[in-house]
């Protein structure tokens, strides 16, 4: 059978979804822990984590909710426990009204954050090392308003406690009163949002687990780190020596990617050989 | 008319108002003019969920009641995903309902795995990506190749195993990002700033149909 004979046969939308389907499982049941390359992006952002010192508090935001967090749990654990590792604290808040389903009604009812065993392994008690703030709509807007006045904005924390009667909530009321900003978002529109509203606007140091393509032109004066998608979270995974489900996703994309490069070669091959014989006849 | 010029106006003030508060000094009035947009900011955008919530609810009740009797079948493709949009939204209140709050069990495993299933079905796109690069992706043109060159340094800078082997991929792919994608993304973004501020002045003065007339017309 020729080449082409063969693409045009078994090239198809449903035999190479069977494939990839069937790549993904094999590596899921047998990684293959390819080498992986930190990226300087991704170092940067590790290091920025590694400058905190205990006591320093960090504002976490972005697109938090219970299938984001559980599809990058892996990520998300190698994340926060690095910052508790430095000591540090952190306020969190989600763009996303499907916060409040991922934190529940109360502090132990956070059964799926409970996955990063913080509140184990560092001892990490809610209202005094990390709180949760409430949704706010307007995404921008909302933004702004809570970099500007977390008490204006807000009178209870998410899970309407009084913000004063929360330790941690009580005496922060800007972002300026926070010492790093962690924002993650793979929409095309929210991570420049967060860049005039937040560090343009309030100087403050800021990472970003998002797309690096959308705050490239950022990078350096008001973004410091980056964890560039699937890539960089694996990085993050590496560099915490947190191995976890996205190294996992790395060997699947290498596969698929060698993969595609199969593909694009036969693609072009059929093609010349079509080009040659189109010639011949004419 | 007014539905756009009103909205337009109101927009057009805060705007303003927003572009004179951020080159003016730090005045204790113009922080408290800025805090005062964004609380209301945040105010109306409460508002405008509500209202959507209402207007998404109607309009998929208006399909159900169309697609009962409409018999085409564009109508009944229409009546099922608006039944499974009503069902799938009403489900989640009751949950929400019975538990006293969006933060109970029930509501966070339905979310956890409706937020799951929209995430594995977007994965999906992945068999498609596969097969779109092996039918674009033949050197027929100049394009065709350019289109190549670009998307290869992009996926190669991502491939971690192939970064370890060819390190400078890597500050290639990143020079990419950063250099011509970005240049073209500012012209894009130039060209739309400077598009909305002619449109919004031509709407303000009534030289420009709004999206409510397009709808209408349409």
């Amino acid at each position: 059978m020729s080449l082409e004979r063969f693409a045009e046969k078994h090239i198809t939308h449903k035999k190479l979804a069977f494939v990839i389907a069937a790549l993904c499982v094999i590596i899921i049941i047998q990684p293959l822990f390819l080498p992986l390359t930190v990226s300087s992006i991704g170092q940067d952002f590790y290091d920025q984590v590694q400058t905190l010192e205990p006591g320093d508090i960090v504002m976490i935001a972005g697109g938090l909710s219970p299938g984001g967090f559980n599809t990058a749990r892996s990520f998300y654990k190698a994340m926060f426990n690095s910052i508790a590792e430095r000591g540090a604290k952190f306020v969190m808040w989600s763009v996303l009204p499907e916060f409040q389903p991922l934190i529940g009604t109360k502090p132990s009812e956070d059964r799926q954050l409970q996955y990063c065993e913080w509140d184990i392994l560092y001892d990490f008690q809610y209202g005094i090392d990390y709180a949760y703030l409430p949704y706010a709509p307007g995404e921008e807007t909302a933004m702004a308003a809570v970099a500007a006045d977390i008490h204006a904005t807000f009178s209870t924390d998410a899970y309407g406690t009084p913000l004063n009667q929360v330790p941690l909530l009580s005496g922060l009321h800007s972002l300026s009163d926070f010492d790093l900003a962690i924002f993650g978002a793979v929409s095309y529109t929210v991570p420049e949002m967060f860049v005039r509203q937040w560090p343009a606007k309030y100087g403050i140091p800021t990472i970003t687990w998002s797309n690096y393509q959308l705050i490239s032109a950022y990078y350096g004066k008001y973004i410091l780190g980056c964890l560039d998608s699937t890539t960089g979270m694996a990085e993050m995974e590496y560099l915490t020596r947190t191995p976890g489900e996205y190294i996992l996703r790395m060997d699947v994309r290498n596969v698929n990617v060698i993969l595609t490069f199969i593909l694009i070669a036969i693609g072009n091959i059929v093609n010349l050989q079509r080009r040659r014989r189109s010639r011949e006849a004419t | 008319m007014y539905q756009r010029s009103i909205p337009l106006l109101i927009v057009s003030i805060i705007s303003l108002l927003l572009v004179l508060e951020y080159f003016s000094p730090k005045t204790s009035e113009w922080t408290a003019i800025h805090g005062e947009i964004t609380q209301w900011g945040v105010i109306i955008s409460a508002c405008i969920f509500v209202y959507g919530g209402f207007t998404i609810l109607a309009m998929h009740t208006q399909r159900i009641v169309r697609g009962i009797q409409d018999p085409t079948a564009r109508a009944e493709r229409r009546l099922y995903n608006s039944c499974v949009f009503l069902a799938t939204f009403a489900l989640y209140y009751i949950f929400a309902l019975s538990e006293g709050g969006f933060g109970g069990p029930l509501a966070g495993i339905y979310s956890t795995y409706i937020d799951g299933y929209i995430r594995g079905a977007f994965n999906l796109e992945w068999v498609f990506h596969v097969i779109a690069v092996y039918q674009m992706f033949r050197f027929t043109s100049i394009e065709a190749t350019l289109l190549f060159t670009g998307w290869i340094v992009s996926v190669l800078r991502m491939t971690t195993v192939f970064v370890y082997y060819v390190p400078p991929i890597m500050d290639l792919g990143i020079w990419v990002t950063t250099v011509p994608a970005m240049a073209v993304m500012r012209a894009a973004y130039l060209a739309m700033g400077v598009s909305s501020v002619v449109l919004t002045a031509r709407a303000l003065v009534w030289k420009e149909p709004g999206l409510i007339e397009v709808e209408a017309v349409e």
